[in-house]
């Protein structure tokens, strides 16, 4: 778990906070459970951003809680009156209130299983922003390959049905109520490049927020060094790394002048 | 003819007699026991299937309802359990058959053949009927059969055969959506047979009679054997004696020996009177030659 600029290590009982980056084993399962009672599980080698959670009011619109999907599986069980649920992954999202669905994520491609209740789809532009969305029922399964269009299929492909984690075929049980007070998860080593790099890739709405969050992680030379070898793809660290390159110029010289400088304005 | 023989003529008729009457009787109600058992067994077939399909249906199919939308799976279906039960019970007893025979199944494996859906039409005209036992011929023989009405009465049945439209999908991706639907609460489309062979109660009862006359017989001929014996050893042989005795006596020869039983029955009885009747014969020529 990559929690500011720290790497943690996770286990179970541990309170999640906004930004919080999640990243599940081989084999590996992790379940997160929201006030509100919804709950989200993540299979093997998945990597999850809380971009952000459900605060104040309950169904507010501008109040939905948004979970990146960067790679790997996450089942959503959006529990009713528990707000909304945005689960995006960098070619496909699901916004549900009521709806169960199971998003799958790679590199390449995308897809989505509305398990149950009802979601809207979109697909996510390259800046991480959505698409137009559609209106979709229980059953229905979509899946987007990268730079392809959004495919509708009445049922799940029986490439999917394999490889779904055999957990998500089941209800998701509520363990919250094993955990009164919440577990610390224990400190392990400040984040390098290589952990975060996908993260730094991503759509821009993600990552607005990362340039001030991992700022302090320039006084790490190698963190540095990656970062100006990859700058093409996260320019906006341009202005951080060079900043000289971003101050305003210098003003010219003034010539000499023994006047006062009041002289120089009308009164 | 002898005394014994008669005796034995006349036992050896009693036995016979005795004998077929008691086997044909001990044949048809061993015969009869045997269907009795066998149907017996049926019905608590029947129950254990019924109690296996309330099992799967009330907590076997709640746990897999997520799992179904994935992929379908025939354990979270009643009708499947309860063969999948009987299955198992024919490891052990082969002789029985099972079958929920519908008239409109989902499973085309429990489609109705021309005489379980006479059986289920006739418990649909017959409401109040709730057990056909019956007879039929089969290539493999005569078969013995119960049948029992199911009707719709937990709507949860209906999720998967109301309509195609309200079914589960996975459900439809194996099954198809032209079968096993537009069944209504309390109506009468399936029902449950367990069928077994005739030949099972024939056997049973062949065996069990076999036994049992086996048996009888055994202890006629005992018995034969014991009256045989006693009427040697009791009539026949003193009253060869006496007779013997009476002979010699009657040639003249007043020193044969005498002939004493001990005992206080009827031949005792006549050998102390036979010897007083000898003496006093003895005594009666002593006096005439004095």
């Amino acid at each position: 778990m990559i929690r500011e600029t720290t790497v943690l290590q996770g286990t179970e009982g541990v309170r999640l906070h906004q930004g919080d980056i999640i990243e599940s084993s081989d084999p590996g399962f992790a379940q997160l459970e929201f006030a509100g009672g919804t709950t989200v599980a993540l299979g093997p080698s998945t990597r999850l951003f809380l971009f952000s959670h459900p605060r104040g009011k309950m169904g507010d619109k501008a109040n939905t809680a948004q979970l990146v999907l960067l790679s790997g599986w996450l089942k959503g069980e959006t529990a009713v009156n528990g707000g909304a649920y945005r689960y995006a992954s960098p070619l496909l999202a699901a916004e549900t209130k009521d709806g169960t669905v199971v998003l799958h994520a790679t590199a390449q491609a995308a897809e989505i299983f509305i398990e149950s209740g009802s979601a809207s789809i979109a697909e996510v532009r390259p800046n991480g922003n959505l698409g137009q969305s559609v209106g979709v029922k229980a059953g229905q399964f979509f899946s987007r390959r990268a730079g392809k269009n959004l495919t509708n299929n009445p049922r799940p492909t029986s490439t999917f049905l394999e490889s779904v984690p055999r957990p998500f075929r089941d209800t998701l049980p509520s363990r919250l109520s094993r955990f009164g007070k919440p577990v610390e998860p224990r400190h392990d080593h400040e984040v390098t490049y290589p952990e975060i790099q996908p993260w730094l890739n991503i759509g821009q709405t993600w990552r607005r927020g990362f340039v001030e969050r991992f700022q302090s992680r320039l006084k790490d030379a190698e963190f540095r060094k990656a970062l100006e070898d990859h700058l093409n793809n996260h320019p906006e660290w341009d202005p951080v790394l060079h900043p000289e390159k971003y101050s305003p110029p210098a003003p010219p010289t003034p010539p000499h002048n023994t006047d006062s400088p009041h002289g120089r304005y009308p009164r | 003819m002898k005394l014994i023989v008669k005796f034995n003529l006349v036992l050896f008729l009693v036995f016979v007699i005795a004998f077929l009457t008691v086997g044909y009787v001990s044949r048809r109600l061993l015969q009869r026991n045997a269907k009795e058992e066998i149907l017996e067994n049926a019905r608590i077939m029947m129950e254990a299937a019924l109690a296996v399909r309330s099992y799967t249906n009330n907590q076997v199919k709640p746990l897999l309802e997520t799992q179904i939308k994935y992929s379908f799976l025939p354990q979270s279906v009643p009708a499947y359990s309860a063969n999948e039960y009987f299955n198992q019970l024919r490891k052990k007893f082969p002789d029985y058959s099972y079958k929920e025979a519908t008239l409109n199944p989902t499973n085309p494996v429990n489609r109705a053949t021309d005489w379980e859906a006479d059986i289920v039409r006739y418990f649909r005209q017959s409401s109040e009927q709730t057990e056909l036992v019956g007879e039929r011929d089969t290539p493999n023989g005569r078969s013995l059969y119960i049948a029992r009405p199911m009707k719709i009465k937990d709507a949860k049945c209906l999720y998967c055969h109301d309509t195609p439209e309200s079914a589960p999908r996975t459900m439809i991706e194996r099954y198809g959506s032209n079968n096993g639907f537009g069944w209504k609460l309390n109506d009468i489309l399936t029902a449950q047979i367990v069928s077994a062979p005739m030949q099972l109660p024939i056997q049973r009862a062949k065996t069990a009679f076999a036994g049992f006359m086996v048996s009888l017989a055994a202890v006629f001929v005992v018995i034969f054997a014991a009256v045989n014996a006693m009427l040697i050893f009791l009539v026949t042989r003193p009253a060869n004696r006496l007779s013997k005795i009476a002979n010699e006596v009657s040639l003249g020869n007043l020193e044969v020996a005498d002939f004493q039983m001990s005992g206080k029955d009827e031949i005792a009885a006549l050998s102390e009177s036979f010897s007083r009747m000898r003496k006093s014969l003895v005594e009666a020529i002593k006096m005439l030659e004095t």
